[in-house]
Order: structure tokens, then sequence, then C-alpha cells
């Protein structure tokens, strides 16, 4: 029965995470495509900077965000094989800036919000460890 | 790379054609850079179980190959909920014809197979069912994204309050609604034909003659049961017509129990001659007369009890303390 409600309570924790994340990556996509890259090589980039993405989402996100005009691909040789490169485009450029301060606003408030709600648990987590400290 | 080629083959079977080429591309070059890192680390070419590690990694070709095609449903989640109180409505409805017409074959003296096999057609029909409403419901969800029907929508109009009270479990009412049906035509096989009943007992027992007189009364109870178990599953939240139904179901029983009770022979003795069944009939229906006292006196009690729950239920506040006073 435990077992049963820790993987549960991991499931949920795994699907929150995921919905967490995915207007991120959107951002994140298209914060790195402001300087042209192909797939792999963005792919590899999020991952260096604590972003990583499966193919299986990547590639399809780019191509929805193509299909809404928010980015511009174009095949090209590189290395002997042909790649797809992806940039932002003017009106990808557009969103994101707007993305971004929606981005920074819901950050702030949520920044405000735990620290309120932190505050307000403050004096029962704190007297606990003064009635427990050694008294010398 | 043969296994390569396999996978990148597998997923673009399952692309959108216009798609193919260019996703099949792209996910070729996404594997070979993959490989030629590993290859690097390794200074070697890679064996067949790390090609093999590396494209499970890239997940199944029917997943990969899904998340290029836009979410689909063929009833969708805005319009599901209607959608499903109205196939539950028209399968409560069918059965209830269905169940019926079994009940009708039944009354008129058929055999039990026949009557069964009425509601035994039922799982084909429901399957009719299934595909008319769905394909219904396809059109018209085509239809309310063309014209974009809930935008055009006035709170106004919404339904009144309702006493939230807790529902009873689906499985329950389907459950009950086939047993009362299954029952129902038994019984009034089996009053026709006795054996179905009595079963080895048929040639020493019999009904007496007043469950013939009254076989009218059972067909309408049985056909009312019937409704009544229909409507907890179309309408499970529906407390008060599940009230009402209760109480003229006890009202028609107890008019099956006056008749009973008023019979002097509930059981008689069948065609074979056994010794002693006089004396042992004569204990018997006496019995059944004592029990039919008591069913009665406990009916009256809750039919009492459902009068109770209806008029409080009925009333609020100072309503409801005229009222009882007046009951």
């Amino acid at each position: 029965m435990l077992r049963m409600a820790d993987n549960s309570i991991a499931e949920i924790l795994e699907n929150l995470r995921s919905e967490l994340r995915r207007g991120s990556l959107i951002v994140a996509v298209l914060a790195e495509l402001r300087q042209e890259q192909y797939g792999y090589t963005l792919r590899k980039s999020l991952e260096e900077h604590g972003i990583a993405m499966d193919e299986g989402t990547l590639y399809p996100l780019l191509r929805r965000l193509e299909s809404q005009g928010l980015l511009a691909s174009e095949w090209r040789e590189q290395n002997k094989r042909n790649k797809r490169f992806y940039r932002l485009s003017p009106q990808g450029e557009v969103i994101l800036t707007e993305l971004l301060l929606d981005w920074e606003n819901l950050s702030q408030s949520l920044t405000a919000i735990l620290q309120r709600s932190q505050a307000g648990h403050a004096p029962e987590t704190s007297a606990p460890s003064t009635e427990a400290a050694p008294q010398d | 790379m043969e296994l390569i080629d396999r996978y990148l083959q597998s997923v673009k079977w399952m692309l959108p054609r216009k798609q193919q080429d260019d996703v099949i591309r792209e996910l070729n070059d996404e594997i070979l850079s993959r490989v030629e890192e590993k290859e690097d680390a390794l200074g070697r070419p890679l064996s067949e179980d790390e090609q093999v590690a590396l494209l499970k990694q890239m997940g199944h070709p029917m997943l990969v190959a899904s998340r290029y095609r836009s979410q689909r449903y063929l009833i969708n989640p805005t319009i599901f909920a209607i959608y499903w109180m109205v196939l539950r409505l028209i399968l409560a409805v069918v059965f209830v014809a269905m169940a019926i017409s079994a009940v009708a074959v039944a009354a008129t003296g058929q055999g039990l197979g026949q009557a069964l096999g009425i509601i035994l057609r039922y799982p084909l029909a429901a399957l009719s069912v299934f595909a008319w409403v769905t394909t219904i419901f396809v059109i018209l969800d085509i239809v309310q994204v063309k014209f974009d029907f809930f935008a055009k929508w006035d709170p106004r109009t919404l339904p009144k309050l309702t006493k939230t009270k807790p529902r009873h479990s689906m499985i329950e009412s389907v459950v009950g609604l086939m047993l009362s049906t299954i029952f129902g035509v038994w019984w009034l096989v089996g009053l026709k034909h006795q054996f179905w009943i009595f079963g080895p007992g048929y040639p020493v027992l019999h009904f007496g003659p007043v469950w013939q007189t009254i076989y009218p009364l059972f067909v309408v109870m049985v056909v009312f049961s019937v409704i009544r178990t229909s409507v907890d599953v179309a309408r499970p939240g529906w407390e008060r017509g599940r009230a009402w139904f209760r109480l003229v179901y006890r009202v028609l029983n107890l008019i099956v129990l006056y008749f009973l009770y008023n019979a002097t022979e509930l059981f008689v003795p069948g065609s074979a001659n056994t010794p002693g069944i006089t004396e042992v009939l004569k204990g018997l229906n006496t019995a059944m007369h004592v029990a039919v006292a008591a069913v009665a006196i406990v009916t009256v009690i809750q039919a009492g009890q459902d009068v109770y729950h209806l008029i409080r239920d009925r009333f609020d506040g100072s309503e409801r303390a005229i009222a009882c006073f007046f009951f």
C-alpha cells in the first residue's frame, strides 16, 4: 500500500514538473535561437544550461513554433551532411520579448508570495529550535 | 547502420505524409550526430547493442511519430460531458424498451428462452446506439467549432440551484437494472410455467389461484421496477424522483400483500399424490400468512418514512414546520 502511495506521489510530482516546465521550455528554445542553430546543437546547448529536452519533445516543438511563424528554418550542408538550421523570426523576437516580460512579472509575484508564506510560517518553525537549544 | 534506417523507416510510415521526408531527414541527422559523438568518445564504431540502446533511448517509432501529430479527439473534451449524459440516457431508454418487450413476451406465457433472448440482443443494440450517438456528436462538434456556440451564452440561462446529495454508484445502478429485469422476466414466466420456480418440487407443490388473479399486478410491478432502475442509471442524481418511485413501489407491494393475506390458500398440492402433503401445506400457508402480515407492517412503516422524507425535502424552514403540523 505504501509503495503504491509512493508511486502515485512520484507520478503526480512528475506530471506537475512537466506542466511547470512546459511553458519555460518554449521560452528557453526561443531565447537560444536568437543565434542560428540546428537541432542537435540546440539540444546540447539547452542541456549544458541545465534544460534537458529529449528529441521527441524538441523537434515537434521546433516544427510547431515554425508553423506559428516564430521561427524560420533552412536546410544547409555542414560537415558533409544536410542540417536544418533554425533561427528566431522577427515575429518570434516580438513574442519572446513579451514572454520574457511576463516571465519576469510572474517570477516577481511568485517570489513575493513565497516570501509572505515563509514569513507566515517562520514563528512555528523557529520556535522548537529555540526551545531545543542547549542552555549553558 | 541498417538498424537506424529500419528505425527511421518505421517512424516515417506513421508520420503525416506531407511531413515525412522533412522529419526523417532531421531525425536522421540527430541520430547520426549522436552516433558520431559516442564513437568519438569510444574511439571505435558502435556495436549493434550500443545502437539498439541509442534507438531505445530515442523512443518507440510510434511514440516518436505521434508527437508530430496534433492532439486529436473523437469527442472534444468540451462537449464530452453532454455526450456521456446523452449516451447513457439513450442506452437506458433502449434497455427499458427491450426489457418491456421481454416482460410482455413473458406475460403472454411464452417461453423463458424467448423472453431472455430479447434481453440478450441488448449488447448489439447498445453498440448501434453508441455508433449513432458518437457520429452525431462528432458532427455537432464540427458545427460547434465552426459557429462558436460557446461564445454566445447568457449566465441567466443556467439551471437553477439544486440540493446536492451523494450520488449512487453507477455500477450499482446498472447491476440493479439488469438483475431487476432478469428477475422480473423469470418471475412472470415462472407464474405461468411453475416448474421454473418450484423446480423438482413442481409435481408436489403449486401456487394457489390468487397468484393468477393478481398476475396483471405483477406485470405492472415488473415494468415499474425496470423503469425505476433505468431512471437510476439515466439520472443518478435525481433523488426526489428516486424517492417517489420507491414510495409507489411500496404501495404496489402493499396491494399484492393485501390480496395474498386475504387468500386462504397460497399454495395447493400438485399433481403427485404425496402422503401427508395436506398437513405440510396447511403449516406452510399459515406461516406464509404470518410472513405476509409481517412484511406488510414493515412496508407500511417504510412507506410512512418515505412520505415523511418527501415532505421534509419539499418544504424548508417555517413551511416545513407548518407541513409537519398538518401531516
